[in-house]
Formats: C-alpha cells, sequence, structure tokens
C-alpha cells in the first residue's frame, strides 16, 4: 500500500508545495499571493507545511532556535485569539471604506451648511429672513417643533421684548449669539 | 518582495480583521520569541505563558503598528517587555547585565547578551536538530545544497541567486523548494506535530 493510500488526507502536489515555498520568500505575484493566503486559511495541510518550510529555516539558521519548535503554543494562541476582538487599524480605512468616510464627512459638511444659511437669519432676524427659507426651514422642523415657539411669542409680549433685546445684543459682536448668550447667562438671577 | 514584505502583508491582513494571518506570523515566530524568552526565563513551564501574552499583546497593539520597523523587531521588544513584566509581577529582575541590555541589542538569540538558561533536554534536542540538518545537507545535491544556503543564510532574492547560479529563476524556485523539502524531512521524526498540535 503506497503512503498515499494510508491516510485519507489528498496528498498535496508538488507545484502547491513549491508555490508555498516561493510565497513564504516574497517570490509570487500579487495575484497569487492573495490565492495562497486564502488557501493558508482553508487548507490545515498546506498551513502545517507552512511550518514544517518555516522550521526548516529556522533550523538552518540556528539548530537552538529550531529546538524551541513548541507547536501546542500556536495552538494555545489560536484558541485565546477567539476571545480577543477583532482589531482593525488605520489600513483598513482604504478603497470604498474611505470613500465612505469622506462621503459622510461631506454629507454632515453640507448639513451644516444647510443649517447655517437657512436657521441663522431666521434666528437673528426672522423678518428679513427670505420667505423661501422661512418656509423651508419650516418645513425641515416638520412644522410642529416651530409652531409652538411661535405661538408662545406672539402670546407673551414679555418674551417678545427679550427677545428683541437679545436680537439687538447678538448684531453688535464678532460672535453676535454666543456673546449674546454668554453676558445673558452669565449675569446672575435677579 | 522581501520576507518583511511578506511579513507586511500579513499584518495589514490582520489590521483590516483577519485573525488568521495574525495565526500565521504567530507560527513563523513562535520558536524565535520561544528561544529569546527561554534565554531569560528560567523557568520552563512560565516560558510558554510569557510567549503566549507577548503574542497576545502584540495582536492588541496591532493596529497602531505602522511597519516603520520589521514586525519581529516590534515583536521582539514587546516580548522583552513582557518578560520584564513577568519578572516584575513576581518582584524579580530578569537574569541579565541589566534590562537596558535587553532592548538594545537586537537578533541576538544566539549573540552573547543573554547568559543561557536551557535545561538538559533543549541542549540535547538543539544537538539533535544539527545533526539532522547536518544530515539532511550533506546528502543534498550541490546544486540544492548552494540554492538553500543562498536563500536563508544570505538572503538573497531568487533573481540574485538566479545571477549567481546562472540558472533561469524557476530553477532556482525548484532547488529551494525541493531542499527545504529534504531538511523539513529529516526534521518530522525529531520534532513532529501531533494532529492535536496542529491550529
Amino acid at each position: 500500500m503506497s503512503a498515499s493510500h494510508r491516510t485519507d488526507k489528498p496528498v498535496r502536489a508538488e507545484a502547491d508545495l513549491e508555490q508555498l515555498s516561493a510565497w513564504l520568500d516574497g517570490e509570487l505575484e500579487p495575484a497569487q499571493r492573495v490565492i495562497m493566503l486564502e488557501r493558508l486559511k482553508n487548507e490545515p495541510e498546506l498551513r502545517a507545511q507552512f511550518e514544517w518550510f518555516n522550521l526548516a529555516g529556522d533550523a538552518l539558521r540556528s539548530h537552538e532556535v529550531a529546538a524551541c519548535h513548541r507547536p501546542a503554543l500556536v495552538v494555545r494562541v489560536s484558541r485565546a485569539l477567539e476571545s480577543e476582538p477583532v482589531r482593525i487599524g488605520p489600513g483598513a480605512l482604504s478603497g470604498s471604506k474611505l470613500r465612505r468616510h469622506i462621503a459622510t464627512g461631506v454629507t454632515v459638511a453640507a448639513a451644516a451648511g444647510v443649517l447655517a444659511v437657512v436657521a441663522l437669519p431666521q434666528l437673528r432676524s426672522p423678518e428679513a429672513a427670505p420667505a423661501g427659507a422661512a418656509s423651508t426651514a419650516h418645513n425641515a422642523a416638520g412644522g410642529s417643533a416651530m409652531a409652538p415657539a411661535k405661538a408662545l411669542a406672539a402670546s407673551s409680549p414679555q418674551l417678545d421684548a427679550y427677545f428683541r433685546a437679545h436680537r439687538e445684543l447678538a448684531a453688535a459682536g464678532v460672535m453676535p449669539s454666543a456673546v449674546a448668550y454668554i453676558r445673558m447667562s452669565g449675569e446672575p438671577d435677579r | 518582495m522581501s520576507e518583511r514584505d511578506v511579513d507586511w502583508e500579513l499584518v495589514t491582513r490582520v489590521q483590516r480583521g483577519d485573525k488568521h494571518a495574525y495565526g500565521l506570523l504567530v507560527s513563523k515566530y513562535q520558536r524565535r520569541i520561544t528561544r529569546l524568552l527561554s534565554r531569560i526565563i528560567r523557568d520552563s513551564s512560565d516560558i510558554e505563558d510569557v510567549a503566549q501574552e507577548a503574542f497576545i499583546k502584540a495582536y492588541r497593539a496591532l493596529p497602531s503598528f505602522r511597519g516603520e520597523s520589521a514586525f519581529y523587531t516590534w515583536l521582539y521588544r514587546i516580548a522583552i517587555n513582557t518578560a520584564k513584566n513577568h519578572f516584575a509581577a513576581q518582584g524579580r529582575r530578569a537574569p541579565t547585565r541589566s534590562t537596558g541590555d535587553l532592548e538594545d541589542v537586537e537578533g541576538f538569540e544566539d549573540g552573547p547578551g543573554l547568559r543561557d538558561v536551557a535545561t538538559p533536554d533543549a541542549v540535547l534536542l538543539s544537538k539533535q536538530v544539527g545533526e539532522a540538518v547536518n544530515r539532511a545537507i550533506e546528502r543534498l545535491p550541490e546544486d540544492l545544497r548552494t540554492a538553500i544556503v543562498l536563500r536563508e543564510l544570505e538572503g538573497m532574492s531568487y533573481d540574485e541567486i538566479a545571477t549567481a547560479m546562472n540558472c533561469p529563476v524557476g530553477t532556482v524556485r525548484s532547488r529551494i523548494f525541493r531542499a527545504r523539502e529534504a531538511v523539513a524531512a529529516e526534521l518530522r521524526p525529531l520534532l513532529g506535530t501531533r494532529e492535536d498540535q496542529r491550529w
């Protein structure tokens, strides 16, 4: 009975092993390298051969290093890795993922821009804001959020006076809204 | 593409979430790391624990590895620090001249940087490995022997070996593979891996 019949494992073709040997030395083409890595992932026999070829290299360079061969250590580390979360490095943010991140950033910036154009003029002076913009903002808010505030301002002359004073103060500074807010909120309660 | 590039390719795969690629790096470097630690840690039962811890620490830190140094150099430093922490946890110092020496010396598995704390068993096994390798090399035809020595000991590329041996690159590739097979065949009876020790 030949060796190939003594085991149910497939006998690896010499060409496969020669390719593995070349891969270890970094002598395969990029497309072949990808295939080899996938095969190493899925074929335990090829992985075992990977280990033997590496061991042969270690043994040629140092007998002491080769004598430290502890296959059980690799099994232990592999088992310990199973409970580790997947670690993603910055290199992973390439290609489509990177484009997706950039697209997200652009979307956020565009949303902030729309907010600045539509909402800020309205906050400063609802009278001066273009009618279209006001209606856009109103629609964007679904109408419901703006309506109670308007109703409240209309129903309270004191609050209306407060908003008017706030707008006048806000128009004066470099960071008008913020300065006015800080000034107002910094004053002790009367 | 050099061996360092092969490692970097595996590292980038790990950084994209491929844990299996890390297993290949562990398999490749476990002997060098174990050898390194065996020269620092006297208790052989601790060596494997510290080695495992070093590999796991390296895995956790791998997203920050940018490839400025070779992967092994980086892993080596993690192993040294893990060994130092091991001694610190036990309230002891590493059995070396100074811990600074550990960081300054690289690629010194066989160098004088650390004192050898090998057990008689390890010494015997090392001797047997040496004999097996010598046997394998002596039996190799000269062209295979030259090819594997230029590759493994001199670190030459296939192109360089082809030029040196005045033969096609394909022939170099075949010779190196057959030489590796021959050395591995001599080592199998000595260092054979049981089925349950495979990953």
